[in-house]
């Protein structure tokens, strides 16, 4: 595992920052990192890169301890805010943190070269901080953020002031990552973007993981199948019960519960054999933030 | 370390605020030249002074006012520098990209404070030089009183006061807030200017409360006391050692041996302190 935390739990006086968040990120995928405002998901993402310090629990990242800063050298991230002094070029910027990074010097120039045609900054790095725009800026903090060529990658809501030409390519930069064996972790409201890129999440609700897994097993068997149709007889009724006893009928339109593209096959030719007029069939699958809502709502009013 | 060092630096000589200072520096300079130009001519022409000690005391009066408010105008950079030196970073979430990387905690202190201390040190230097040099131009007899030895001694007391203000500044600028630690800093430099006052008359009228208020203060602020200490090593028989003080007698309070150790102690302490705390600090 790249990221194995177990626990992890933080406390601002007796404010709950996060609590037991046992998460475990395989190698060479895209873990999103989900919660509404105030979840604790930043409290986390600051743990892992050592600006806060975990009340308790334990944490490994790429093997090491969350306390071994050596381990920060294959380490890129992206805080939520990324801010540096307006008095400095792009290109002052990324040579301060090739610098922190330890990079080695004969690497550097061509580094800054690469991560700022990566995030299509290339052209602007002469130019001061104060004139960037945010978007401008967030775009160099990924590039800066991925000087070391990480092999973990924490993003903490890496599209905010992008546009969506913008956050296009930050996806495409993210698939490009995970297609090249890298591990990222992404903090993002974009629940739609979320769904879109990342293999796994987990979705946290004040300060604990509230449900985490593969992104496909998680959103599995929530399709919903909704008909319009006519004729339709009690016999036709009873044989699509044995799909889903839960089903709906009324006014000739039908709404069921259906497990994948096979159902939707049965249910259009029960309807059709069994005599019924099917005029219209269409399936909507529960998507993330549909799922997201119901966790942190069903959370909320226990 | 020497990453945030020179980046430090780098940041420093781009904000406006030193240019301010700069600025309030020529002009400070200006009217220091004037001030001996006009001494120098008032002497030559025998208008005003004639009697060769008088002369001389008034002479180092007009130089003991350069290096007085050549300190301050040191220690006003090197406060204004350094307040928000960590604090505003985290104030403003710069700081999350820098912790987050391969440096220790320590790293990023000391390399604030060696960014800061080269700018105040360079400041510092340059305004001692002026000070001694403008004088010796004018033909002030002032000149005559300062030999080679005393004048490196001085010079290493001169950059000592401001790199014992920084190390308080980035002290509490690692703990508090921008504001705070900036009221906590200017507080506690005025406090020893009128400790250090205190302290004097008190030693010339002989009240032992008086005195020991100033002492008590200046464990707390020991600027002022490297600046007597500096002032007493530069003019060997100096009678004032500011030009508020009216005339007090500088042998009688300049600082010991041990209050130097003591000051020593404070810049590391501080430092050492400001690193220890830091290292456990939540940035959020």
């Amino acid at each position: 595992m790249v990221i194995e935390t177990n626990n992890i739990t933080k406390f601002y006086g007796k404010k709950i920052g996060c609590k037991d968040i046992s998460i475990s990120v395989r190698e060479g995928e895209i873990f999103g990192f989900l919660g509404p405002n105030g979840a604790g998901k930043s409290t986390f993402i600051k743990i892992m890169t050592g600006l806060l310090f975990a009340t308790s629990g334990t944490a490994k990242i790429l093997g090491k301890p969350l306390n071994d800063i050596s381990v920060r050298k294959r380490i890129g991230f992206l805080p939520e805010n990324f801010k540096y002094g307006e008095w400095m070029t792009g290109e002052d910027l990324l040579s301060f943190h090739a610098s922190l990074y330890k990079l080695d010097k004969s690497i550097v120039n061509e580094r800054i070269k690469e991560v700022l045609s990566l995030v299509k900054l290339t052209g602007h790095e002469k130019y001061k901080l104060g004139t960037y725009s945010k978007g401008m800026q967030q775009r160099l903090g990924l590039a800066s953020a991925l000087l070391p060529d990480p092999d973990l990658l924490f993003l903490d809501e890496p599209t905010s002031a992008l546009d969506p030409i913008g956050r296009k390519d930050v996806r495409d930069i993210m698939t490009e990552l995970k297609r090249r064996g890298k591990t990222i972790l992404l903090n993002s409201h974009l629940l739609s973007e979320v769904e879109m890129v990342c293999d796994s999440v987990a979705i946290i609700n004040k300060g604990s993981v509230v449900i985490q897994g593969n992104m496909e097993e998680l959103l599995k068997g929530q399709e919903k199948l909704y008909i319009h149709a006519e004729d339709i007889n009690e016999e036709i009724i009873n044989t699509l019960k044995k799909i889903d006893e839960n089903l709906v009928f009324e006014n000739n339109r039908l709404s069921m519960k259906v497990n994948g593209k096979d159902d939707v096959h049965r249910a259009a030719s029960i309807i059709v054999n069994g005599g019924g007029k099917l005029y219209e069939l269409k399936t909507q699958g529960t998507n993330l933030e549909s799922k997201f809502i119901s966790l942190i709502e069903g959370g909320d009013k226990k | 370390m020497m990453t945030i060092a020179f980046t430090t630096f780098k940041e420093a000589l781009r904000k406006k605020m030193l240019y301010l200072i700069g600025a309030l520096s020529i002009i400070y300079i200006l009217l220091f030249t004037l001030i001996t130009r006009i001494y120098a001519n008032d002497v030559n022409r025998g208008g005003m002074i004639n009697v060769e000690q008088i002369n001389n005391i008034a002479s180092q009066l007009i130089s003991i006012t350069g290096f007085y408010f050549s300190s301050m105008l040191v220690a006003l950079l090197t406060i204004m520098s350094s307040i928000g030196s960590i604090s505003s970073e985290i104030e403003n979430g710069t700081i999350h990209s820098i912790i987050s990387k391969p440096i220790k905690r320590y790293e990023y202190i000391l390399g604030k404070y060696i960014g800061l201390g080269i700018i105040s040190t360079a400041y510092a230097t340059l305004l001692f030089v002026l000070v001694i040099i403008i004088p010796k131009i004018n033909g002030m007899p002032v000149s005559n009183l300062m030999d080679m030895p005393s004048i490196v001694k001085g010079w290493a007391l001169f950059i000592l006061e401001p790199l014992t203000i920084l190390s308080l500044s980035i002290f509490g600028s690692s703990i508090f807030r921008t504001l705070t630690n900036g009221i906590m800093v200017v507080a506690i430099y005025i406090l020893g200017l009128i400790g250090s006052m205190m302290e004097q008359i008190g030693s010339m009228i002989g009240n032992d409360n008086l005195y020991e208020f100033g002492i008590f203060s200046s464990l707390i602020s020991p600027f002022d006391l490297i600046y007597r200490k500096m002032i007493s090593l530069v003019f060997s028989d100096a009678v004032i050692t500011n030009p508020m003080s009216g005339g007090f007698n500088a042998g009688a309070t300049s600082p010991s041996i041990w209050m130097m150790v003591y000051i020593g102690v404070y810049l590391v302490g501080l430092l050492v302190w400001a690193v220890k705390r830091f290292r456990k600090r939540d940035i959020s």
